[in-house]
């Protein structure tokens, strides 16, 4: 096969970052965004919170991807990333019209469900 | 040289994070979102994954933050919603038993032993190649997905006609 590229790749001519290193930062931010929707009230802080656990989880893929030597980590960060898209126009979309119908973004304050 | 470039990576994505969750203008929480998404394509150069991190640069910290600030500076409602001091006590509690559970499921777990990598791995070039022969089902259907989602976007933005 054809190598359009030679040289090294980024990352490669020193010393490689330990997998344990990559994987603990990737849980620090799954936890920092978990509390972050467990923690706002405003329905749009609460998908900017998503957004954070979704790229944590992409770290992760992308630090077995280096470590197993496999593009499939690569793939499936990007149909993460095609989901985060489809899911914070849909998100927001969502919210512009509760905002609309309900003049407010309040999760407390969206309770017409409660029996 | 590489290491300490990492640690002050992940220290600005940590501190991007801690921000977006923290600060009370939504503005401002999606200023500092951006920083963490740009620190986390740093992190995705130094996996030798340059095509990835280019994709977070333009769809993440372009395409979906710039949605996020339309959504927040065109609607007018309160967005300066305060946080509750014990909600934030209890939130905080409960991540922090979280990460503690996840780092104690994953220790011992991971071998470190670096492999050292083949030329061009995560180039454009290596990411398509399989993109487009081993994956191109779930690329097909990642294309139907965005479709769903512009038609449900538009549906739900629109108007309704009174």
């Amino acid at each position: 096969m054809q190598q359009h590229r030679t040289g090294p790749a980024w990352g490669q001519e020193e010393k490689l970052i330990p997998l344990s290193h990559t994987i603990l930062l990737s849980a620090v931010l799954f936890a920092v965004g978990t509390v972050g929707f467990l923690v706002r009230r405003s329905a749009v802080m609460m998908l900017v919170c998503v957004e954070i656990m979704l790229n944590a989880a992409n770290i992760a893929f992308i630090a077995f991807a280096r470590h197993h030597l496999s593009m499939a980590g690569h793939i499936w960060v990007f149909v993460v990333i095609t989901v985060a898209a489809g899911e914070a126009a849909i998100g927001l979309a969502l919210i512009v019209a509760l905002a609309r119908e309900r003049g407010t973004i309040q999760v407390d304050e969206l309770r017409s469900l409660k029996g | 040289m590489t290491a300490t470039i990492f640690i002050l990576l992940a220290a600005l994505a940590v501190l991007g994070a801690v921000l977006a969750v923290l600060l009370p203008n939504a503005v401002h929480a999606a200023m500092a979102l951006i920083v963490m998404l740009v620190a986390t394509a740093g992190i995705y150069l130094l996996l030798s994954a340059p095509f990835v991190a280019v994709i977070q640069i333009a769809v993440y910290a372009g395409a979906i933050m710039v949605l996020f600030l339309f959504v927040i500076m065109l609607m007018n409602v309160e967005l300066r919603i305060p946080l509750r001091r014990w909600t934030l006590v209890a939130g905080t509690v409960a991540g922090g038993l979280f990460l503690y559970q996840t780092v104690h499921l994953l220790r011992g777990v991971m071998d470190d032993q670096a492999r050292s990598g083949a030329d061009g791995f995560g180039s454009a070039h290596e990411v398509s190649s399989v993109l487009f022969a081993e994956y191109v089902v779930p690329f097909e259907l990642v294309s139907v997905l965005l479709l769903v989602a512009i038609v449900a976007a538009v549906v739900l933005g629109k108007r309704e006609a009174a």
